[in-house]
């Protein structure tokens, strides 16, 4: 059980650092850019990664990524922090292919070795964007844009509260465990970690459902009815630029 | 299970969007029409969310996770679940690039369809004989069930060279191990909650497992003899045999088992694969009727 709560808050201390690297960013260029354009451009270009082998195609996107994030004040330390364990698990998965078949190149398959490496890069490309977007864009202007491209309301309304209720069910769950924890005198086998995580996260789930429902019945008295405001849209500098920008990077990767 | 972008095709991606889409788009429908709770399908996702953060420790010092589609489909019913699992896949993907946008759709089918649905529709068909036998399978199956799906998407891009008779065996099999501990959970939380607050499980009792179900898995289950025949027809071999003869390996046998090579020694090859397929499924019974007692 102990393993079970240790493993647990070092995974979750990781993994929230999202959230407040979210709530902290810093200003920048694409900070400032309108959503809805943002998550256009930046899907372009992921699609314009991710759709091609060629190597120097992908290097202008990546090096477009780059040079978005320099402008955007994002420290290049950082957006490696989030990249390198994608990148490692991308390159272990396929370079076992650079040592299958004809080995030309002492004892390696040299155009499978070549394929690994464009493999592990453009993923690496689209991490970095969809890395670019996440460092630049708090999760409410996401779901603001959501609504803009008539994304049914009901599905974002269960998005905005799944965001907003992370935190606090997370540390409901640890308490649980906590407490059950306490009161244990011996140590336990995995059958018994598991039977009583089990239990422990079923009685979880009562509290979850019960608050749901007490929810639910505080939005119906304050007559709650889903519908929020959406910023209006304007094409301002800042979007007219990162628009010129993607165009460019594009026009780069179709010429070169 | 999550899958990064780059890992599939866009027209894989693309077919697996439309799927999906279709999917939720008739999930939103059944949720408007019965009047679900929305807050309440918000913050399950959110408790789902803080459930598969947990690290399950398993033996050989490694751990587990919970990825809890069959348990948001058991809980929630499978239109409610599917929705609840795409909100927290969704997050996950804008959030902490767990999962890549243009693979969404396929990780959404994956685990907030596939495992939710066959999740749902096991523990519907099973739950009369076995509340925790149920669970179990269906958790189990679910998630097993949702790898392959990952595996044919992987396996049928072309920018992913392994093909599809590597990436689905072994998803499939790599994840029917670790299904065990989605099962067992699965079978100790739908248990707690029937024992404790049989009214949250009744919601779940609202969609009535048909004939045609039990007909579909019956005509299934006779024709499984079927599929192992065509594999035979068209070739097929094991992808590690395969890879062994590209590497120019040679099989040296240190144990040949009780059934070796899914036979019986000195009977018909077919016939000796049928009773091998008889006795495999017989051991995945008795284990998970084993378990569901231990949890008893």
């Amino acid at each position: 059980m102990t393993d079970l709560i240790e493993k647990s808050i070092k995974e979750a201390s990781s993994y929230f650092q999202n959230f407040f690297s979210q709530e902290y960013f810093r200003e920048g260029f694409l900070q400032k850019v309108d959503v809805r354009i943002k998550l256009i451009g930046i899907f372009i270009l992921l699609l314009a990664s991710i759709s091609t082998f060629d190597f120097s195609k992908t290097f202008t996107i990546f090096f477009s990524a780059l040079v978005l994030a320099k402008l955007s004040n994002i420290r290049i330390k950082l957006l490696l922090s989030r990249i390198w364990l994608f990148t490692l698990f991308a390159f272990i998965i396929v370079i076992p292919r650079a040592f299958m078949g004809v080995k030309d190149f002492y004892f390696l398959n040299f155009g499978e070795f070549v394929y690994a490496i464009i493999f592990t890069f453009r993923v690496v490309t689209a991490i970095t964007l969809l890395q670019l977007l996440i460092l630049t864009t708090p999760f409410n202007q996401i779901l603001a844009a959501f609504k803009s491209f008539k994304i049914p309301q009901q599905f974002v309304f269960i998005l905005g509260l799944t965001y907003r209720y992370i935190h606090l069910m997370f540390s409901e769950l640890l308490r649980i465990l906590v407490a059950r924890e306490s009161r244990r005198i011996k140590k336990t086998g995995f059958v018994e970690v598991w039977r009583f995580g089990g239990k422990s996260l079923g009685s979880f789930f009562i509290r979850t459902f019960e608050k749901g429902e007490k929810v639910q019945l505080a939005m119906n008295a304050r007559g709650n009815d889903i519908k929020s405001y959406i910023k209006p849209f304007s094409f301002t500098q800042s979007e007219m630029l990162f628009t010129i920008f993607v165009l460019f990077a594009l026009t780069w990767w179709i010429m070169i | 299970m999550h899958i990064p972008d780059g890992f599939i095709d866009l027209d894989v991606a693309a077919i697996f969007y439309v799927l999906t889409l279709a999917v939720l788009g008739y999930s939103l429908y059944k949720v408007r029409k019965e009047d679900v709770n929305l807050s309440l399908l918000g913050i399950v996702a959110a408790g789902i969310f803080a459930a598969q953060m947990l690290n399950w420790p398993i033996p050989g010092g490694t751990s587990a996770h919970l990825v809890a589609g069959a348990l948001a489909g058991i809980l929630l019913g499978p239109y409610a679940g599917s929705l609840a699992m795409a909100s927290v896949l969704t997050i996950q993907c804008l959030i902490f690039a767990d999962g890549g946008v243009t693979a969404l759709g396929a990780n959404i089918w994956n685990m907030g369809v596939v495992d939710v649905f066959v999740g749902y529709y096991i523990y519907k068909v099973l739950k009369g004989k076995n509340e925790y036998l149920a669970s179990f399978i269906g958790g189990w199956l679910g998630i097993t069930m949702a790898a392959m799906f990952a595996g044919v998407e992987v396996g049928l891009s072309s920018s992913f060279k392994y093909g599809i008779t590597t990436t689905v065996p072994v998803m499939g099999l790599w994840h029917g191990i670790l299904g065990i501990v989605e099962g067992i959970i699965t079978a100790a939380v739908v248990g707690y909650i029937h024992t404790t607050r049989p009214d949250i499980m009744e919601r779940a009792g609202e969609v009535k497992v048909g004939k045609i179900t039990w007909a579909v898995l019956g005509l299934l289950i006779l024709l499984s003899p079927l599929f192992a025949y065509a594999a035979e027809a068209v070739g097929y071999s094991e992808p590690l045999e395969n890879v062994a003869e590209m590497l120019g390996a040679e099989e040296h046998t240190i144990y040949e088992g009780l059934l070796p090579d899914y036979t019986v020694p000195g009977m018909d090859p077919y016939i000796g694969t049928l009773i091998s397929g008889i006795v495999g499924v017989g051991i995945v019974l008795l284990l998970g009727v084993g378990i569901s007692r231990v949890h008893k």
